[in-house]
């Protein structure tokens, strides 16, 4: 059990008739980043309140930090730290007061609470910003203010519940270069979700949830490796597509005409110099893509096949 | 504790550092005192001389209009000692809507603290900023009232009024905080404080002293903690400058004028004592306070 800094089994959360969280268990790693995925409205945010202690799962339990879950919430308050999809600092106040009194929510002792005030705005370099109201900060200045609020009682776990949704692509990078730093010097296991696939696959574990029900469960790597298919797109020289397309009925390879190329999915990369071999006279040329955790996701969620083979 | 008290802080600095909400706060005592000094003060003066030149015999009418002009001062500044005391709690609760409606809850239920502390700072700031409001009020209209030439109050009225001014703001904060739990958005607080905002005036019989108003409306107005609330504070404002502004009238004068002026509030002409009003607010209080912590429990019972 010590092993995991969170370990969840049957959490199930029921909202009238509807069944929000159904039946989820997963570990989590010490020290690890973590991949919560899911569509919008798919249990995720549920999920991460009851974590935090928000409210009680209808039934499951879950171990954090080594405190049961319902039984030993205070403590475990103390242990994890949490950034909310929206910002909720204080616009009219300064950072340096809106961290302080938040801090003060967990910590009563003002010198030491003044001392990790330090370590925190070191670590994300809030010290510029201390004095300015947050209000007038920008979006990316807001967003590390709010993760130096989650780190105020120097959590172990942190959650991020989308952290990242709605930032420009220079933000976002910067966001994630804390998450890394984080982990990296702090060794702080963070769980996070989001719908960024890109930004999953640099969690160690995923875990892919739909419907309240987790459908898969594992590495980035091998969630890829099994949902998504490389693809190898044949470009035919002018005119010669339907020679091409005719070739390859009779080579029993399965394809998808476009207008001026074909696409075919790969069950191996290296299948694709067999195919390009045989049809080499008639290409202008080719290419193959990679599978991605886009394409991951979409299988997973349902409704993937058919977007799959338009993006293609 | 200490926790708690930290939020009590937090909630009164964002609360202060919003200017337009503190100035809207007080936004009806401003209307209670433009509309004295444009025509209420005037009628209300007047008032006070035909009672005088009614039953007072031989008088110094230079001597009569001044003590009226007082009388005026502290009746109305006990008004608005009633008005400000729910007003401004009123602007201070719509702080929880406010974080309620901007999600910023959450961050604090996921901080070890327990819900009804949470709750229970809101109406602390409320009671905080609420007697801080009132008593900056009070201290303003006595140094007027004196800069004028009139009297100041003795010690144990100023006290007097602070503990009445205490008590108003404590219930006027916990009925206002049971309110707040059946909304949900800022601009459906925001207008209930200006409906607020406006009927104070009424309901404490401020605009319009009870005297003129018909009687049926006059007994709504006894079913309601302001009206007593206000009574109370005339009654402690007013005591000093009635008794000298009134020598040498009949007693049953004196009593109807300050009947009329809800200076002291009567049901089916037996009089409300102190003790009596102070025990409908209380009720008042308790009854908001029952009612907040069912729905509390009701709502956690429904988390589950």
């Amino acid at each position: 059990m010590s092993d995991y800094a969170m370990s969840v089994s049957h959490f199930t959360k029921q909202f009238g008739n509807h069944k929000a969280v159904n039946d989820i268990s997963f570990q989590v790693e010490e020290g690890e980043l973590f991949g919560f995925l899911g569509v919008n409205g798919a249990g995720k945010s549920t999920t991460i309140n009851m974590l935090c202690t928000l409210f009680p799962p209808t039934s499951g339990t879950a171990q954090i930090a080594g405190y049961t879950l319902g039984k030993e919430d205070d403590q475990i308050k103390h242990q994890i730290g949490v950034v909310y999809q929206n910002n909720c600092l204080d616009e009219l106040l300064t950072v340096k007061e809106n961290l302080l009194l938040r801090g003060g929510l967990y910590e009563t002792d003002k010198k030491k609470l003044k001392a990790r005030l330090q370590e925190v705005s070191e670590l994300l370099e809030l010290d510029d910003v201390l004095n300015r109201r947050f209000g007038k900060l920008s979006g990316g200045q807001k967003r590390r203010c709010e993760i130096a609020r989650a780190l105020m009682n120097t959590p172990k776990i942190l959650f991020l519940d989308e952290p990242t949704t709605g930032l420009d692509p220079a933000t976002r990078k910067s966001v994630w270069e804390i998450i890394h730093k984080l982990q990296k010097e702090k060794k702080m296991t963070v769980f996070l979700t989001t719908h960024y696939m890109e930004e999953a696959a640099k969690a160690k574990h995923i875990v892919v949830i739909d419907k309240g029900t987790i459908v898969e469960t594992g590495t980035p790597f091998s969630l890829k490796e099994k949902y998504a298919k490389d693809k190898l797109r044949l470009m035919p020289k002018e005119g010669l597509l339907d020679a091409l397309t005719a070739l390859l009925d009779e080579m029993q390879v399965a394809y998808y005409r476009h207008a001026k190329y074909v696409s075919i999915k790969l069950d191996a990369t290296l299948e694709a110099l067999t195919i390009v071999n045989r049809v080499e006279k008639l290409l202008e040329g080719f290419e193959v893509i990679q599978g991605t955790m886009d394409d991951v996701f979409l299988s997973l969620t349902g409704n993937g096949e058919e977007n799959n083979e338009k993006d293609a | 504790m200490r926790k708690m008290l930290n939020l009590v802080k937090r909630n009164c600095l964002v609360f202060m550092r919003n200017r337009s909400a503190v100035f809207f706060s007080l936004l009806a005592m401003l209307i209670v005192l433009l509309l004295q000094v444009v025509f209420l003060g005037n009628i209300n003066e007047e008032s006070v001389i035909s009672v005088l030149t009614q039953y007072g015999g031989m008088r110094d009418a230079a001597l009569d209009a001044e003590n009226a002009k007082q009388f005026t001062a502290y009746w109305t500044l006990a008004g608005i000692m009633v008005v400000n005391a729910l007003t401004v709690t009123v602007s201070v609760i719509g702080t929880m809507i406010d974080d309620q409606s901007k999600n910023r809850m959450e961050s604090f239920f996921s901080a070890p603290m327990k819900k009804w502390m949470i709750a229970l700072s809101y109406i602390i700031s409320a009671v905080v900023i609420g007697f801080v409001m009132c008593m900056l009020t009070l201290g303003v209209a006595l140094g007027y009232i004196c800069a004028r030439g009139g009297d100041l109050l003795g010690v144990l009225a100023i006290a007097k009024i602070a503990g009445y001014t205490l008590m108003n703001v404590i219930i006027f904060a916990v009925i206002m905080y049971m309110a707040a739990m059946f909304v949900k958005s800022s601009s459906a607080w925001g207008g209930l404080s200006t409906i607020i905002g406006t009927l104070v005036g009424f309901v404490g019989a401020i605009y319009l002293p009870m005297g003129s108003l018909p009687e049926s409306v006059g007994n709504v107005l006894k079913a309601f903690p302001i009206l007593h609330g206000a009574s109370l504070m005339r009654d402690v404002c007013c005591a000093d400058i009635l008794e000298k502004t009134f020598t040498g009238v009949p007693e049953l004068a004196v009593t109807e004028f300050k009947k009329a002026m809800g200076i002291t509030v009567y049901r089916n002409d037996i009089l409300f004592t102190a003790n009596e009003q102070i025990l409908i607010l209380a009720a008042y209080g308790l009854a908001a306070f029952v009612i907040v912590l069912l729905l509390m429990r009701k709502k956690r019972v429904s988390d589950r």
